[in-house]
């Protein structure tokens, strides 16, 4: 008996007007893997991810997580069937304190907020989950500060901190790496690297060394769709995907 | 940490309501020695304001919804206490044969009846409105306002345009209300719960959520936490509060009218709450006394107070140059969540 | 026949509801820009041509006086406060307009009075027509809806057709481009402002002759222009033209067919039942 994929993606397709960004897009994702999507600028990555969050909804196609349909679940939903997504673009409540932050997090990870007495600050079971996800990202130090003081890698860490705090069985990245300095870009790949086994990662990189030093299988996604999915080694042996992608960077 | 710990309130602000409340709570005596028995009345005033302005507050200043409807909920609750004590006095019952309720005028009864049906009031208008956002639910807020204020003066049965006097007094659980000393206190009592159930409510994990919803509701939805549903629940809350207070002016000037329904009057809410801080549970409070008695002053000087008014509000919204959301957006990041 | 007048007693509303509502969707979809003090232009309007008309005698004179009255005020405004609230969020922008609207209306307490102005029609507009045999109608009132149409066709053909209509929705989506394109954006601006302004006075001068010239008489009309633009989508000339004829038909009969109560809330019962469907409104504009 195979086991079924965590998620199966058929036939996925969305249009901006006269843009196809998705085009007939296949892919599935074993349980436990880091999946790299790699592809040339405009080749439909963050389009692809937003639709698996939910963020966009498919013109057609079919998403299953886990043997639930989703393809037309709200994004609240999702999340809380497990799919979490840190963001391109850093997206915070900058007025909170880092643990706030994360806090907001653990709340939609329990999938329950309608607690009108009880002080938050002062929950455990809030509160406790909060510090292990800083911790598992090393920001624990900086619980205390305002999310709008960070620093652009420590944005980072904290979008990855509130991805995990909701204890997700799908785990999105997109572009973790973008605009963090040589330093924080190597922590950041080794803090990935301990999540393999953890939980499920869609991981979309630019940087390529990361991709192929992370990834257990990566797919490459041209014009909207995949044209090649394999381990790394047999990707970079591809001469359609030179041709198509890596010939260009390289 | 503990010291600096940005999550725990600093002693000043948890003591600040407790202090508001406390100045009020010395009014009637002060009252007494200065033999000034107005200064009750106007306090009275105060209170009941400062229900409604922290209760909108809970919208407006934490959720980020600039609601227009407050005074609508407002009247709803002052028509619903009137209503009630209508009946009585007319010895006509409400409805008919078995479902027919004689009224009452007893507000341990009618007092949360108002609160009830401002509430309900609340749910269904958010339902609407809160599908939309911005300038839309500003503006579909300020219509609904103007509803209900059409909807008081088309009750001909309760004095239309004119209002409808409450002609019996009142009692709650027996105790008679129309003891000013005592009417003032029990509204008071009144504050002091709801700035404590306030307090506690934007510091809960609901709190949280709407909070962060204000700021960033993309974050909230990717969460796992749908905005919608706790704006709701706010926002039906904050209505039925405002009706409590509605009901409580109602009882305590035995008299209710449109007029307290106008969008103008919400505007005036909205301007106590600016007034007094948005960014702490206890400024509308003070931000309703403000008002009350700038009212009061300017009223004494001239007939045109209003005008005088609207100048001091396009004044300070003018001097605060990058816009009095900006204080409260410093305050906040000064404050930290919590 | 009744139904007949009725509706077009719902155009004559409708048109008139149009001309405000298109200053007030205007500058909110192009300037960001919410000005609850609209209603107040719209009483300017009305006192200005009830005075002239009342120191002069002529209702002639009246017309001009209070479209350029009216216009002047808005650019006033528009140059000496609003345009710094552009770029401020909706609170205060809601709270400058509201303080303004609580000085127009003391102000024009202590200028004219408590009691209502009286407009009287000249002869030639006060009679009425037999506009199909056995159903005579004001002669005014249609001169109003035509009045109105005409100035919907104008505005539209502006927006739509014309350079300064491309100016002024390159505005709208993209003021750095606008400026670089070389539009002086700050001149549309007070200009567009005081077109708006324009528009709400001369429904206010059509307004005087049917309804009292009194203060607070803006307020009750700019709720409904608020209706007309949220039911229509913010910044929609063609929605708040469709909209207002909608909402002045919805009322019109609303009044005439259900009980009072039921009655004036007709319109928001139909905003609400729009909005739960649409909530950005019928034809929006942004996003």
């Amino acid at each position: 008996m195979t086991k079924r994929p965590l998620l199966s993606v058929r036939g996925l397709v969305k249009r901006f007007g006269g843009l196809t960004a998705t085009n007939h897009l296949d892919f599935d994702l074993e349980h436990g893997e880091i999946h790299g999507v790699i592809g040339p600028n405009g080749a439909g990555k963050t389009t692809f991810v937003s639709q698996l969050q939910g963020q966009l909804t498919p013109d057609a196609g079919s998403i299953v997580l886990d043997g639930r349909d989703v393809t037309r679940e709200p994004a609240p939903v999702r999340a809380r069937l497990g799919i979490a997504r840190s963001f391109q673009i850093t997206s915070l409540v900058p007025s909170f304190t880092v643990l706030a932050n994360v806090m907001l997090a653990v709340q939609g990870g329990q999938g329950h907020s309608f607690r009108f007495w009880k002080r938050a600050w002062t929950d455990a079971t809030l509160a406790g989950p909060a510090h292990v996800a800083l911790a598992t990202v090393g920001l624990a130090h900086r619980a205390n500060t305002l999310a709008a003081d960070l620093a652009h890698g420590e944005c980072r860490q904290l979008e990855l901190a509130m991805a995990l705090a909701m204890k997700p069985r799908l785990l999105l990245l997109d572009e973790p790496m973008a605009g963090v300095g040589r330093q924080d870009g190597v922590a950041m790949t080794d803090m990935i690297a301990r999540l393999k086994g953890v939980t499920t990662i869609v991981l979309i990189e630019h940087d390529m060394d990361a991709v192929f030093r992370l990834a257990d299988r990566i797919s490459v996604l041209v014009a909207g769709r995949v044209i090649r999915t394999g381990t790394p080694a047999e990707v970079r042996a591809d001469p359609e995907v030179r041709a198509a992608y890596l010939g260009h960077s390289h | 940490m503990a010291e600096s710990d940005p999550h725990r309130p600093a002693l000043v602000e948890r003591l600040a309501p407790l202090v508001v409340v406390a100045l009020l709570a010395a009014v009637p005596p002060v009252a007494q020695m200065l033999g000034d028995p107005f200064l009750i009345k106007v306090a009275t005033r105060v209170v009941v304001f400062a229900i409604a302005a922290v209760a909108l507050n809970l919208i407006l200043g934490f959720a980020g919804l600039v609601s227009l409807l407050q005074a609508g909920l407002f009247g709803v609750g002052g028509y619903a206490v009137a209503i009630a004590a209508h009946h009585v006095f007319e010895a006509e019952p409400i409805g008919f044969s078995a479902l027919a309720w004689e009224g009452s005028t007893d507000l341990a009864l009618t007092l949360p009846l108002a609160a009830a049906v401002a509430g309900l009031v609340a749910l269904v208008t958010g339902m609407v409105s809160l599908r939309t956002s911005g300038p839309y639910f500003l503006m579909i807020t300020l219509a609904f306002d103007q509803m209900l204020y059409y909807g008081a003066v088309a009750l001909q049965k309760y004095g239309g345009d004119d209002g409808l006097q409450i002609l019996t007094p009142l009692s709650f659980a027996g105790w008679d209300m129309s003891n000013r000393w005592r009417f003032f206190y029990f509204a008071l009592t009144m504050l002091a719960v709801v700035l404590l159930v306030a307090t506690r409510l934007v510091a809960s994990r609901f709190g949280i959520v709407l909070r962060a919803s204000a700021e960033n509701e993309r974050r909230v939805a990717v969460s796992g936490i749908p905005p919608y549903a706790h704006r709701l629940a706010a926002f039906t809350v904050s209505g039925a509060v405002a009706g409590l207070a509605g009901g409580l002016l109602a009882a305590g000037q035995q008299f209710v009218s449109p007029a307290d329904m106008h969008w103008v009057r919400s505007g005036d809410f909205v301007v106590m709450a600016v007034l007094g801080g948005l960014s702490t549970v206890w400024g509308p409070v003070v931000g309703a006394a403000a008002f009350v008695v700038l009212e009061l002053l300017l009223s004494s000087w001239t007939q045109h107070w209003q005008l005088a008014f609207g100048l001091i509000i396009v004044a300070v919204v003018l001097t605060l140059r990058g816009g009095l959301s900006d204080l409260v957006h410093l305050a906040g990041r000064s404050r930290g969540a919590r | 026949m009744l139904i007949l007048e009725q509706t077009l007693n719902g155009v004559q509303l409708g048109v008139m509801l149009f001309l405000i509502a298109s200053g007030l969707t205007l500058v909110f979809g192009i300037m960001n820009f919410i000005n609850l003090a609209h209603g107040s232009l719209y009483m300017a309007g009305a006192f200005t041509a009830a005075w002239v008309q009342g120191v002069s005698g002529s209702f002639l004179l009246a017309i001009p006086a209070a479209v350029v009255v009216t216009a002047a005020l808005g650019a006033v405004l528009e140059i000496g406060l609003f345009r710094r609230f552009y770029a401020r969020n909706h609170l205060d922008q809601v709270l400058v307009t509201f303080g303004i609207v609580l000085v127009a209306n003391e102000v024009t307490r202590i200028v004219f009075g408590p009691v209502p102005l009286r407009m009287p029609l000249p002869p030639a507009l006060a009679g009425s027509i037999e506009i199909v045999p056995g159903l005579p109608y004001p002669t005014f009132r249609l001169v109003v809806l035509i009045v109105g149409l005409a100035v919907a066709a104008l505005l539209w053909a502006i927006v739509m057709k014309t350079r300064i209509g491309m100016w002024v929705r390159a505005g709208s989506s993209n003021r750095p481009i606008a400026s670089a394109m070389g539009v002086d954006v700050d001149l549309v601006f007070a200009a567009l402002f005081a077109v708006g302004a324009a528009l709400a006075g001369l429904a206010g001068l059509m307004a005087g002759p049917i309804l009292a010239v009194q203060v607070g008489m803006g307020e009750p009309i700019l709720i409904l222009a608020l209706v007309v633009t949220v039911i229509g989508g913010i910044g929609s000339i063609k929605g708040a033209f469709v909209a207002a004829l909608m909402v002045g038909l919805v009322d019109t009969f609303g009044r005439v067919l259900l009980p009072p109560a039921l009655g004036s809330m007709a319109i928001f019962l139909l905003m609400a039942l729009i909005l739960a469907f649409r909530p950005k409104g019928l034809f929006p504009v942004h996003g």
